[in-house]
């Protein structure tokens, strides 16, 4: 696995270019207090809208605070959410899905009618009910997120445990008298984890996506929190004064497509139809 | 007879779907908080006890929870979605107002994305791990991972604020009045007006929303015509085609890429419902008076009968595409049928 890794790196330049984008928004977020020249939240109206320049690397916004600061504080909230959410939803969606697939029979009917009514709506209007239903702060546009996300993980968990069950470890385990519980947590999502984990990392991006998206419709964290969404949304008063949406929404999109590049690499890496091909 | 008893299938779980849909959306509404008649009328109406008790009596808010399920299944079977608490319309004409303005914009940037997407994954394809491929995947990946919200505010800056190509928001120019309505398209309206220059000014808008809806879609169908169409070159038919000579363009477009397009199908099916869910950003940024900004607007209102006419009509297409594309996809593809 680790000589495959390195592999990978030596010959697909994206995912190595993904892993370096990721790794630097990380340290950033978490060096934040030492990188970030001034305060994210303090305003100072007489700087109000400047553009780039040596002092301000990315620009002032509307109440005259440091871009670049918000952006470096931003990335905090946007990483932590992305990744929470991803936690939260493939933990909900492996147990579901395993539960459905190992049990069978009418148990998993119901239980993938369930998933699907959700999964049948637009996730996006979806999310933005449940923040209106609850009001809007950060911890409930993640508890939306995660709502929203869950069933994509249960189906998938489900496909895969399907298959993994008919194998004979299985049935040995069953033969020996493991219980069900015993054999769904030592086997069977064990061996049917990988897939999970893949699709994990691809949707890191996705929730970072959405987490701003949310925010930039007003639907996140409350000003002045340096949100990525919500200062893009900031930005779109000013037009003229391109910095002020301009460099928010940058972090965004390097984000996504660093989190996309590692996904497609892992995906490249452990699925064997593609790696012949690869 | 067996064609169908598929398609008869597809539509019966259409309709459980859409019950479960609309069993989910009665099971938030029952959520928010407080009492139903805040949520769901407007200050006037509330002002009314009259308004108010004729509210309750008809939606039975005094009856069990059950009884009044069944009251609001029976007021959709009959498309009685409410009035709007903002505008004071009945939901079903605000909804039918909207709907062609978003159709309008989904039907080209599906066009948009489905075009370039093919024609991107080929290229990829036939080019695997050039220079090119690298090229390709990179825009389809930055199409995937491109905020949309950003997107649209960058093309907007370049495209029609500093180079002045393309016009900004809106669905007509000053100049122009809007056409009848017929289809409720503006495009087609002027053509049927016979209005060349007021269909040209209506196609020059669709442009920029367009493209910033499509990029996520196309970066979607240049990923699956790639990896399917390499799939569908190692097969025996292909090495055979390939022994008797033929040349590797003839190849993909007489051979592979037939097979190859149909899971390609899917995807644009769905990505043209997922359009419709993504309305909502560029809608409102492009100021594009449809669904997606009807959405937007009632939910910053907490307009609830808007907010859940706007949800069920948008799973109703989802729902809709996806039995479209499932009974093609049989159509096609006889093994999906027997399966």
């Amino acid at each position: 696995m680790l000589n495959s890794v390195k592999k990978l790196f030596k010959s697909n330049y994206l995912f190595t270019f993904g892993v370096m984008i990721c790794l630097a928004w990380i340290i950033a977020a978490i060096l934040a207090p030492v990188i970030a020249p001034y305060d994210p939240i303090v305003q100072d109206l007489s700087l109000r809208l400047k553009p780039p320049s040596a002092q301000h690397w990315f620009g002032t916004d509307n109440f005259g605070r440091d871009i670049f600061s918000r952006v470096i504080y931003g990335g905090r909230y946007s990483l932590l959410a992305g990744c929470l959410t991803v936690v939260i939803a493939g933990f909900i969606g492996t147990f579901y899905g395993a539960i459905a697939g190992y049990v069978g029979g009418w148990v998993d009917n119901v239980m993938m009618r369930i998933s699907e009514m959700i999964l049948s709506f637009p996730s996006l209007i979806l999310a933005m009910i449940i923040n209106a239903v609850m009001g809007s702060n950060l911890f409930n546009t993640m508890f939306a997120l995660v709502i929203v996300a869950w069933p994509t993980y249960a189906r998938l968990m489900r496909s895969v445990v399907l298959s993994v069950k008919e194998n004979e470890y299985v049935t040995a385990s069953e033969a020996l008298g493991a219980s069900k519980v015993r054999i769904l947590m030592k086997e069977i999502i064990p061996n049917s984890i990988s897939s999970v984990l893949i699709m994990a990392t691809t949707d890191i991006g996705n929730q970072i996506l959405m987490f701003s998206t949310l925010s930039f419709l007003g639907l996140g964290s409350a000003p002045p929190t340096p949100e990525w969404g919500m200062m893009v949304s900031d930005g779109v008063d000013y037009f003229n004064k391109f910095w002020v949406a301009g460099f928010p929404g940058l972090a965004i999109f390097t984000m996504a497509v660093g989190a996309n590049f590692i996904g497609d690499g892992l995906r490249d890496l452990l699925d064997p139809k593609l790696r012949k091909q690869f | 007879m067996e064609q169908l008893k598929f398609i008869g299938k597809r539509l019966l779980y259409l309709v459980v779907m859409l019950l479960g849909v609309a069993t989910l959306v009665f099971i938030l509404t029952k959520m928010i908080p407080g009492d139903p008649t805040v949520a769901n009328l407007s200050q006037r109406a509330l002002n009314d006890p009259e308004i108010v008790a004729a509210y309750r009596a008809k939606h039975g808010l005094d009856e069990p929870v059950i009884v009044q399920y069944f009251i609001y299944i029976k007021n959709l079977l009959h498309f009685d979605l409410g009035t709007s608490i903002r505008t004071n319309k009945p939901v079903l004409d605000e909804l039918s107002r909207c709907y062609p303005a978003t159709i309008e914009l989904a039907l080209f940037a599906i066009v948009i994305a489905a075009v370039l997407g093919i024609l991107f994954g080929i290229i990829s394809a036939i080019r695997r791990n050039s220079i090119l491929d690298q090229i390709v995947r990179a825009i389809s990946v930055t199409g995937v991972s491109i905020p949309s919200f950003w997107f649209a505010l960058l093309v907007l800056f370049f495209f029609y604020y500093k180079l002045k190509i393309f016009p900004g928001p809106g669905r007509l120019s000053n100049s122009f009045a809007a056409p009848a309505t017929v289809t409720g398209m503006y495009v087609i309206d002027s053509l049927i007006e016979g209005n060349i220059p007021k269909a040209l000014d209506a196609l020059s808008h669709l442009v920029l929303p367009g493209t910033v809806l499509a990029a996520f879609t196309m970066g979607l169908i240049t990923r699956t015509t790639r990896s399917n169409l390499l799939d569908v070159m190692s097969t025996d038919y292909i090495r055979t085609a390939k022994a008797k000579g033929l040349g590797k363009l003839g190849l993909i477009l007489r051979h592979a890429l037939g097979n190859a397009l149909i899971p390609v199908l899917t995807v644009i099916g769905l990505g043209l419902g997922n359009l419709l869910g993504g309305m909502v950003l560029v809608e409102t940024i492009f100021n594009w008076p449809g669904v997606g900004q009807f959405a937007y607007e009632s939910v910053l209102s907490t307009d609830f009968p808007s907010i859940i006419g706007v949800a069920l009509l948008i799973a109703l297409n989802y729902m809709v595409i996806n039995t479209v594309v499932d009974i093609l996809y049989g159509l096609i593809d006889p093994r999906v049928r027997c399966n």
